[in-house]
């Protein structure tokens, strides 16, 4: 009996531990890479990887740390560290680290673009923009807090995964909540049942399980969005 | 940051004040701040206390300085006593007294002529070590690491060994491009070019490139990658 009592803390500490680590290791389907076939592949060296920590390029949490037979190893998120790994390598020539390391920060970025731009760049249809403005009338410059919006609202109706009348909810939920997220990952998820349709916004990566008739529509990761907008604009 | 405009912070005696935006902080006695402290000069002499986050230009720290938050820092001196209970930012680190960190240190040049314990990751370019003492060091990455050591001068003079054995840097792991190792314990060296010295206790080598051991030096087991 002694013993059980001994153990029982112990127990749920090793649980509590994964729990911790969660924010990867729930999601086990993502395929892992050894820090060192990592470097292998990519052709990077030790010292460039420490210095884009250091910088904050490559987020901490993506570090994940498992013990093997050899002892302590470092494994990362497979796709999403080669394309990370991709991509500064494609841009280190153009922009320094610091400024690579904003475009890669989850923290908005500080731009606005007026309408006569945002039509010219393309980045915008007019279908998404009118539906904007209905919703938050007449307006000529927009944040990036809004170009964000607009952005992830353009992408949905593109795909076709929302109808216009749900892009209203869309818009409404990330103009009232994305402010608290802000400088976090975290995701937008559209979750539909029976026609009725309900937007999430989740901070990092949590599992999540429906009943057998709901249906997760879409689960974006906001970084990403905010990652390829911030690209857009500069 | 508008210097003019700001103003400086100096305590003699035995003060409490609280933290906010300074030109130059200087503390002489025995000073706390409560809060976060940011400033372009933060020099500490006496014993102090910083109830919060230190941000700065410079910081130098000659008496025994506690922060409780993290610190950043273009540059960082420490010729007293240093700790610091979260992270430790700075493009240049250089400690001749003693520094014990809680989280991780961040550098682009770290050079030690005096005593360490870092919680978390050093992770620097440059990491320039001389052993004086006992060092601990959760993990080591960067690009050249050089840990030393030249026998304490007192050791020397009487070629008396008993000093300089306690003396040595403990780690988990170590990885770098180009690692040059001596009274180093680790339980893995990973890098390009290593080279590892007297005194070394290492549990597992892996190299890209080249590897030389001392005779002196103990590796249980190597291998080429």
């Amino acid at each position: 009996m002694t013993r059980k009592k001994i153990y029982r803390p112990l127990q749920r500490n090793i649980v509590m531990l994964h729990f911790i680590q969660g924010g990867v290791l729930v999601n086990m389907d993502e395929n892992l890479i050894s820090k060192k076939e990592l470097l292998e592949l990519t052709g990077i060296s030790y010292g460039q990887l420490y210095r884009w920590k250091r910088k904050n390029l490559i987020p901490e949490d993506w570090f994940i740390r498992r013990s093997t037979f050899t002892g302590q190893e470092t494994f990362f998120p497979k796709d999403k560290i080669l394309a990370r790994i991709d991509r500064i390598i494609n841009m280190k020539d153009d922009l320094s680290l610091d400024q690579l390391a904003d475009m890669f920060s989850p923290n908005p970025a500080e731009a606005s673009l007026s309408i006569e731009e945002l039509m010219k760049r393309n980045i915008v249809s007019q279908t998404a923009l009118n539906l904007y403005l209905d919703q938050y009338g007449e307006r000529n410059i927009f944040a990036f807090a809004e170009l964000l919006s607009l952005y992830v609202l353009e992408k949905l109706l593109q795909t076709g995964e929302i109808s216009l009348e749900e892009g209203k909810n869309l818009i409404q939920v990330m103009e009232e909540n994305y402010k608290k997220f802000a400088g976090k990952e975290c995701e937008l998820l559209l979750i539909r049942k029976m026609g009725i349709s309900i937007f999430l916004l989740l901070s990092s990566a949590a599992d999540l399980f429906l009943e057998t008739r709901a249906k997760v529509v879409v689960r974006m990761n906001l970084a990403n969005m905010i990652e390829e907008l911030k690209i857009i604009l500069s | 940051m508008e210097n003019e405009t700001l103003r400086d912070l100096k305590i003699s005696g035995i003060t409490s004040t609280s933290g906010g935006l300074f030109h130059n902080v200087r503390i002489d006695g025995i000073g706390k701040v409560v809060g976060d402290l940011e400033c372009v000069d933060f020099h500490a002499s006496g014993k102090s206390n910083v109830n919060g986050n230190v941000k700065t230009n410079l910081v130098h720290i000659q008496g025994m300085t506690t922060i409780q938050g993290n610190m950043q820092a273009k540059k960082a001196v420490v010729h007293g006593h240093a700790a610091i209970k979260g992270y430790l930012m700075s493009d240049d680190i250089e400690i001749h007294g003693s520094l014990s960190v809680k989280g991780n240190c961040d550098s682009e040049r770290f050079f030690a002529r005096g005593s360490f314990s870092i919680e978390g990751l050093l992770n620097a370019d440059m990491i320039d070590v001389t052993i004086h003492g006992y060092n601990r060091v959760r993990e080591i990455g960067g690009a050249v690491i050089r840990i030393r050591k030249s026998p304490t001068r007192f050791a020397r003079m009487f070629k008396f060994p008993f000093f300089t054995f306690s003396s040595k840097l403990v780690t988990d792991s170590i990885e770098g491009d180009e690692i040059v190792l001596e009274w180093t314990q680790a339980k893995i060296v990973r890098g390009n070019h290593i080279t590892i010295g007297p005194g070394c206790e290492i549990g597992r080598v892996e190299y890209k490139n080249d590897l030389k051991v001392a005779t002196e030096a103990k590796v249980k087991e190597h291998e080429k990658i």
